[in-house]
């Protein structure tokens, strides 16, 4: 059967590599990969999710991490994810 | 000065203790009057991310890349870049002032966003440097903080 993952996976996937991961980077590639299953929805499905937990406190690495995918889904770095808009409305 | 909205451009950064732009103390300075940057042959690094590629020998590397701005309106500018923790100050500047510069000039790449590069084959130091040169420029166009510059 087919997994669909639903906005509470991915909240829970995010929350675990930013809070807990030894490599926050990592969910850059999970962003990413929602950007590249989902599209605009995916796109701005990221950005609420890492814009909340940055919003709630993270550790210097993490926040550092958080920080570049926020960057990538909104145009402000040289390699940006899908359309870069997603902050947008 | 009082800018006209059409012609302004945002970019929110740190300042130092005069309330003017914070410039870049490294190659990861980030939310300075300046770039970021790194070899292009780490592109595919986990991490770091910058706003411009370099070469060997130091030129960047990648056409039309530089430093990011936000076109009005001021609703443009990404939440994250907003929240006290971050600090950061929202300054604007004319795009007048790229019409004639010798170094840069004002690329839009997107409805929101714009950007300074450079005008020809630059080596990052004089980038960073010219972008520094702006630093008069600038205004403070933040509510909280637009008297203290």
């Amino acid at each position: 059967m087919m997994n669909i993952k639903t906005k509470t996976d991915y909240q829970q996937q995010i929350q675990a590599i930013l809070l807990n991961s030894d490599n926050p980077h990592q969910a850059y590639v999970l962003c990413n990969d929602m950007v590249n299953a989902y599209g605009r929805s995916g796109g701005q499905l990221a950005y609420a999710l890492v814009n909340e937990a940055f919003k709630d406190g993270l550790s210097e690495d993490a926040e550092s991490a958080a920080l570049d995918i926020l960057e990538a889904l909104t145009g402000y770095c040289t390699d940006p994810i899908g359309t870069a808009d997603y902050h947008l409305s | 000065m009082v800018l006209n909205e059409k012609s302004t451009l945002y970019r929110m950064m740190k300042t130092d203790i005069f309330y003017r732009p914070a410039l870049p103390t490294s190659s990861t300075s980030r939310d300075c009057l300046g770039v970021r940057y790194k070899h292009i042959d780490r592109k595919h690094e986990y991490g770091l991310k910058v706003d411009v590629y370099i070469d060997s020998d130091g030129m960047v590397a990648i056409k039309n890349q530089g430093m990011s701005l936000t076109i009005p309106p001021k609703t443009n500018i990404p939440a994250f870049m907003l929240a006290p923790v971050r600090k950061l100050v929202r300054f604007a500047i004319s795009r007048s002032n790229f019409d004639q510069n010798e170094h840069l000039m004002c690329i839009d790449n997107g409805k929101d966003h714009a950007m300074l590069v450079p005008r020809y084959k630059m080596h990052i130091d004089d980038f960073n440097q010219y972008l520094v040169d702006t630093a008069p420029l600038w205004e403070v166009d933040d509510d909280e903080h637009k008297d203290k510059n």
